[in-house]
């Protein structure tokens, strides 16, 4: 198995300020990695662009923001391959568990998403203040 | 009616309400406060002082990026002194946001748990969840 990337694809520069906030706690060079999808790429530019980071080598999790994005929908089909792992509705407990994992411990890949996946569900919560 | 507050450190807030825009043409209803590398405490506490709408009665429900965080706290320390009525909700992501804004019109407090239930199965590994999909569909 090669080393586990993440890819954050994102319309507008979303992806990007995801990064420089994950930059402002730990060191994501070579972990987190960014797309922004912007309004005049084709599909077929977009793909290409994803093609251009997503290798074969690697273990890469895309994150994208919502379901229905396009960039979840163009994401798909580097996700059918058994090295790509496709995650929707990304937060930041969900990408501080992602690269913690990563970075500071050698968990197998099913289990850095399933942690991920938790992490991310349990961070949204209603605070009640005493 | 809601008022809504995105609270985040960095530029985070600032992008997902720009995000929202993309979708939903206007969202000028929608406050950000962003606590910047090198900002001190005190400074982001006047910003957040400054942009409540603390003459309105309307509840103000605040998109925050993690429970522990210093916006967090921040804006906690604010509200729970005031008497504005108000419901935080932690771990902001793109869908919830767009949850929250589309039904702005109603009390986010009065409708929290199906927003939290809505948020967190936004949250999905997609190939595994149709292969479950798929598979449960078979053995019926």
């Amino acid at each position: 198995m090669g080393k586990v990337k993440i890819l954050l694809i994102t319309h507008h520069e979303l992806s990007f300020a995801v990064k420089e906030y994950m930059s402002e706690f730990v060191d994501t060079r070579d972990v987190l990695y960014c797309l922004s999808i912007k309004d005049w790429q084709t599909k077929a530019q977009i793909k290409e662009s994803i093609m251009n980071v997503v290798d074969d080598i690697e273990e890469w999790i895309i994150l994208t923001d919502m379901k229905s994005s396009i960039a979840t929908i163009l994401s798909y089909e580097f996700a059918l391959k058994n090295n790509v792992t496709l995650i929707t509705g990304f937060n930041i407990p969900m990408i501080m568990e992602l690269v913690k994992q990563i970075k500071y411990n050698e968990t197998p890949i099913e289990e850095i998403i399933d942690k991920a996946i938790v992490s991310a569900k349990q961070g949204i919560e209603k605070i009640t203040v005493k | 009616m809601s008022e809504i507050l995105i609270v985040s450190h960095g530029p985070l807030a600032s992008s997902m309400k720009k995000t929202l825009e993309l979708i939903i043409n206007d969202v000028a209803e929608v406050e950000v406060v962003s606590l910047n590398d090198g900002q001190s405490i005190e400074d982001f506490y006047k910003k957040l002082n400054k942009t409540i709408n603390w003459e309105s009665k309307e509840e103000v429900c605040v998109l925050v990026d993690i429970y522990n965080g210093s916006p967090c706290q921040s804006i906690i320390n604010i509200l729970r002194k005031s008497e504005k009525p108000y419901i935080i909700i932690s771990g902001l992501s793109l869908p919830i946001l767009i949850d929250v804004y589309m039904r702005r019109n109603e009390k986010i407090s009065e409708i929290i748990d199906e927003v939290i239930i809505q948020g967190r199965e936004s949250i999905v590994d997609v190939i595994k969840t149709l292969n479950q999909m798929k598979l449960s569909e078979y053995n019926e």
